[in-house]
């Protein structure tokens, strides 16, 4: 079985804009199915054409099936959970025994992406003992539990809102101890008087704890995914005044998205349609178009490299070693089209364009292009790039021709080897996969099933393998 | 009358005379032991699909034998998804458990390997030197006895095998081919079969007391962790046997890391030497004499379960809450701040963590963090913690069963430091007991450095990628490997290398490489592990540090063992993949080092 993760996808597209994507098998074209991504094209068709008269079009497109949001998140929680509570003034006190079912849905929203978290069981008491003056109440008792927390999905991020939750309570009352006979009656006639009261009132104090049971257990995990969003992608987009036209819409069966494509130039053929559980299709103007804005110029030194290819590949090439005897280098993008990545004919090939390089003291200040091609395949371990020939290392630009002198040649070569490391001929993300076992060990249940790489498309696919449900433990803390 | 009763005799003695041979036959069964001392008879390596077992009779020491391992490994390696087996024995005396197993991952051999205890396999095939095979088929039956060729005699030998014996000899049993020639001679190295003998008469209290006062009681005392106490003449005639086995095959004390001699030696070496084996197994077979109590050493005093190994702590952080730990089930890891928000750096030369309940915490790492209210949970923390390749764990110190730094007292002029405005959180790795449920406050205790130190003690984790990560089902010899090296010249001063229940055993090398090539062109062993043991996972602390100069290049080499023979291994017809449960695996080190005073720093 193939895995990988949503996570490895997105940084994987990521990088895509540097390396060059994603692995694509076969010359098959992609499926022609008729998905929600169809009737999502058609929405931006009119959002678009109801806002700009350029011509509209997506650059990409996603989505993600209901089932795998449901499979990821989907869990029984059973707890023990002290609960100490006043009820028509009687002190009472017990262990609730929750059993709980929290899934996923979603809410048909063409104009944002709608998420609901639902939480579903019930919780037993019978062991709750109130008390008042000298009368203590033994009963037992069973709460249904339904509950639900709606989050909005769009190109700001999340919108949390507050959790919901309806419960329902019955009451057994099944002893009653006073200091005496008559006390205990008088007890028992009070008890029938309140018991349909005091089950509202536990009902609605098991509703307010639900719901704080859904915001502990869903708002904070999405809380700071938001931000970290925010302050990781959001922010910096809108610092460069890239923030793109994001569509998210979501039917019962999928949570779909797409990202407008105003401004690119040369659109040649339409959006394929993405038909797996967890599907991406981006094209590579895109690629293009977010390295023209993000590297143009820039300065990029040997410990970003590293680090880079650490993350995709959980190691560090050799050639890229950074240590305090190896002389240190850095490399500037050229200040245009930095970056070329073209995703046709089943490869993917990539040209980076620097236009200075530094290597210790000596420094090198003809352009230069390093480009490589990779095919691609869908291994067991997840997507593998070949690199196809060797890679090249050329001088460009308008001094192309002229002679290289001898310090002009060394760099070259040193540059040669060190992206040698950052271009292998073989790439596997191993950096990027999850271990098994644990929450995030059903993102193995992906198989990678489709890569695709055509007509400037990479489209990569992948299939949800059902599971046992796994049930977390929580323990009284 | 007089008939009777000496037909009830007659049968008596025939009855008794026919369950003594039976014992016999029983007593002279092969006994083979494995790295692990886990014991087995030869019908074990029968499994479905063999149709072949090659016994392969090997030695630590007969240069002879030693030229055939890489001729076997290769017919081991070509035939093994063919039905042959090839089984390693040692049957020389002068052999136990644990020189074979430093043998084996010296000699990296990659079939499963067996010490034949009282050499009665190699009695029953009577044989004689090493190397020599023996070739039974799926019945048991003797195919082939003899050397694998002619190429190495003892005596001389030719550039290269004209006749290759084994080999044939599994051609035609696996063709279904008669075999020549079913017997050949081997030459080799003779094998010992006598045992050492005693020198002289030993006592417990004179000669036995010293050893296991010393190497036994630190466990094996009252509130130790051991099962069970040494701690008297009485304790040890009881378990005399016993130790006297454990402690020839090594399995106690329990230290399994061996340091290259260049390196220096081992801080905390718990490993007997041979001379105190020989008298703990000698004085056993002796029968355990108690001597004079006169003799005795005097007695130790022993810290008690609420002592500090470190001494009394200036500062002791414990868990917010104590956590219970159901009585069964799968925890994910769990993750406790402590707020310690300091608005200076704090530096500190002593530090032990101790575990509320030893029974049920598996390990706990106390991470840096900086100070706020995130919580941490499930992996999504531990990607936080550690980052996506473990680059940017900091963990300051940590707990892992049977490991003498859990308590760690810096020299003088070292110590570590907690940086301003951090807290620090636990990381605890929970494994319920399945009999009742309990609970755990684990605490971790400083003693503070009055200044920051000369040398500031670091820490780092490297950890072998997610992706990949495979160990097929019922491979015994899984090899991985990892590289690593280190930004700045350092001085390095622990190693603790960190598998599961299939890590087998370890090594780690200094190498270094052709430029052009990236082959391999010299390598030097730092430290081995024979046998890793996950339930002592022990940081091995250099007496002498290693300088590293910055991006030297360190080789790691981990064998995974998810064969039957692991007497560890849960389930042999998985594949194993990374993961942080035990029955799952992983494959990381952990260093402990200091940035050497160089003109580069």
């Amino acid at each position: 079985m193939q895995f990988s993760v949503s996570m490895t996808i997105v940084t994987a597209c990521c990088a895509a804009c540097i390396l060059g994507g994603f692995p694509a098998q076969a010359a098959e074209r992609l499926p022609a199915s008729e998905t929600f991504s169809r009737s999502l094209q058609r929405e931006t068709q009119d959002m678009a054409d109801s806002r700009s008269s350029e011509t509209p079009d997506l650059s990409l497109i996603g989505h993600v099936s209901a089932r795998v949001l449901d499979g990821l998140l989907h869990r029984a929680v059973t707890r023990k959970e002290n609960v100490i509570d006043s009820i028509l003034n009687m002190s009472t006190r017990g262990t609730a025994d929750v059993d709980c079912q929290l899934a996923i849905e979603l809410i048909p929203n063409s104009a944002a992406g709608h998420i609901r978290f639902l939480m579903s069981g019930h919780a037993t008491m019978n062991d709750t003992i109130g008390t008042a003056r000298s009368v203590r109440v033994y009963s037992s008792s069973r709460t249904q539990i339904t509950g639900h927390k709606d989050v909005i999905l769009d190109v700001q991020g999340l919108r949390l809102l507050p959790a919901r939750a309806a419960c329902r309570t019955s009451i057994q009352i099944n002893r009653i101890d006073a200091r005496n006979g008559f006390v205990e009656r008088l007890a028992w006639r009070r008890v029938g008087q309140v018991q349909s009261q005091a089950e509202q009132i536990a009902a609605l104090r098991a509703s307010r704890r639900a719901e704080r049971q859904m915001e502990a257990e869903f708002h904070r995990p999405l809380h700071q995914l938001q931000q970290k969003y925010a302050a990781n992608v959001h922010s910096p987009l809108a610092r460069n005044d890239i923030v793109p036209e994001l569509l998210v819409a979501t039917t019962r069966e999928h949570l779909s998205f797409g990202l407008l494509a105003r401004g690119l130039q040369g659109m040649q053929s339409p959006a394929p349609a993405p038909a797996y559980d967890l599907s991406l299709c981006v094209r590579d103007e895109l690629v293009n178009g977010i390295a023209d804005s993000l590297m143009s110029g820039e300065t990029f030194t040997d410990r970003q490299f590293a680090d880079l290819m650490q993350t995709l590949t959980g190691t560090i090439p050799r050639p890229l070693w950074v240590h305090a005897r190896a002389e240190p280098w850095s490399v500037t993008a050229a200040s245009q089209h930095p970056l070329t990545v073209s995703f046709d004919d089943d490869e993917v090939r990539v040209a980076f364009r620097i236009e200075r390089a530094v290597y210790g003291d000596r420094e090198l200040l003809r352009p230069l292009t390093i480009s490589a091609a990779y095919s691609l395949e869908i291994t067991r371990d997840g997507p593998r790039l070949v690199r196809v020939g060797d890679l090249k290392v050329e001088h460009s630009g308008p001094g192309a021709q002229q002679a290289i002198d001898s310090a002009e040649a060394q760099i070259t070569q040193f540059l040669y080897r060190k992206f040698s490391g950052v271009f292998p001929a073989e790439l596997y993300f191993d950096g990027l996969v999850p271990p098994t076992g644990g929450f995030w060990g059903r993102l193995r249940q992906l198989n990678l099933s489709q890569l695709a790489c055509s007509d400037g498309w990479l489209a990569i696919g992948y299939e949800w393998i059902p599971d046992a449900p796994v049930t977390i433990v929580s323990a009284v803390r | 009358m007089c008939r009777r009763c000496a037909g009830i005799l007659v049968v008596l003695v025939l009855g008794l005379t026919a369950r003594m041979e039976a014992y016999d036959e029983v007593a002279l069964e092969p006994t083979l032991k494995s790295i692990y001392c886990s014991v087995h008879r030869v019908e074990e390596f029968q499994q479905e699909d063999t149709q072949v077992i090659v016994f392969a009779f090997l030695d630590t020491d007969c240069p002879i034998a030693r030229n055939y391992l890489s001729r076997l490994t290769d017919i081991y390696n070509r035939l093994r998804d063919r039905g042959v087996s090839i089984v390693g024995i040692y049957s020389n005396t002068r052999v136990n458990a644990w020189s074979m197993a430093v043998h084996a991952l010296d000699s990296d051999i990659p079939f499963p390997v067996f010490q034949d205890v009282e050499h009665r396999l190699a009695d029953r095939f009577s044989v004689k030197v090493t190397p020599e095979v023996v070739v039974v088929d799926a019945n048991f039956q003797k195919q082939y006895q003899g050397p694998i060729d002619n190429q190495y005699k003892r005596g001389g030998h030719l550039s290269a095998p004209t006749e290759r014996y084994l080999e044939d000899a599994l051609a035609a049993l696996l063709t279904g081919r008669a075999i020549e020639i079913n017997n050949r001679p081997a030459s080799g190295c003779p094998l010992g079969r006598q045992p050492l003998p005693s020198s002289q008469p030993l006592t417990y209290y004179r000669h036995v007391a010293p050893i296991i006062q010393r190497n036994c009681q630190p466990c094996h005392r009252p509130a130790g962790v051991a099962p069970f106490e040494l701690m008297t003449y009485e304790d040890a005639y009881y378990n005399a046997e016993r130790i006297a086995e454990v402690v020839a095959d090594r399995l106690m004390p329990p230290w399994h890391g061996m340091l290259d001699p260049e390196f220096g030696e081992l801080l905390n070496d718990k490993s007997l030497s041979e001379a105190d084996v020989h008298v703990v197994r000698s004085w056993a077979d002796q029968g355990a004499p108690p001597g004079d109590p006169a003799d005795a050493p005097p007695p130790m005093h022993w810290p008690s379960a609420d002592d500090w190994s470190i001494g009394r702590p200036d500062f002791v952080y414990r868990m917010p809450e104590p956590f219970r730990v159901p009585k069964d089930g799968v925890l994910e890891y769990q993750f406790f701040r402590v707020r310690f928000n300091s608005p200076e750096d704090r530096w500190y030369r002593a530090v032990q963590v101790k575990p509320g309940n030893v029974e049920v915490v598996h390990h706990v790492a106390v991470h840096v963090v900086p100070a706020g209210n995130e919580q941490f949970q499930g992996l999504a923390a531990m990607a936080q913690l550690y980052g996506v390749n473990t680059q940017q764990a900091n963990v300051i110190c940590d707990y892992v069963p049977g490991d003498t730094h859990n308590a760690k007292t810096f020299p003088p002029d070292q110590a570590c430091r907690i940086p301003k405005h951090s807290d620090l959180i636990y990381e605890v790795h929970y494994t319920p007991n399945n009999r009742q449920a309990v609970t755990d406050q684990s605490v971790v205790g400083f003693v503070w450095a009055d200044k920051a130190p000369e040398h500031e003690v670091q820490r780092r984790v490297f950890r072998k990628p997610v992706g990949r990560f495979r160990i097929p089902p019922y491979d015994p010899h899984f090899r991985m490997e990892d590289t690593y090296y280190f930004e700045s010249d350092i001085d390095l001063d622990a190693i603790r290398p960190h598998f599961h229940l299939r890590g087998k055993s370890f090594r780690l090398e200094i190498i270094e490489r052709n430029v052009d090539t990236g082959a391999i062109e010299n390598r030097q062993v730092v430290l081995s592990v024979p046998r890793f043991d996950q339930r002592w996972q022990r940081t091995y602390e250099l007496t002498t540090p290693l300088r590293l100069l910055a991006g030297t290049e360190l080789l790691a080499t981990a064998y995974f063992d998810n064969s039957r023979f692991n007497p560890n291994n849960p389930n042999p017809s998985a594949e194993v993949l990374w993961g942080q449960q035990t029955s799952d695996e992983m494959f990381s080190i952990w260093f402990g080092y200091r940035l050497a005073k160089t003109k580069s720093n």
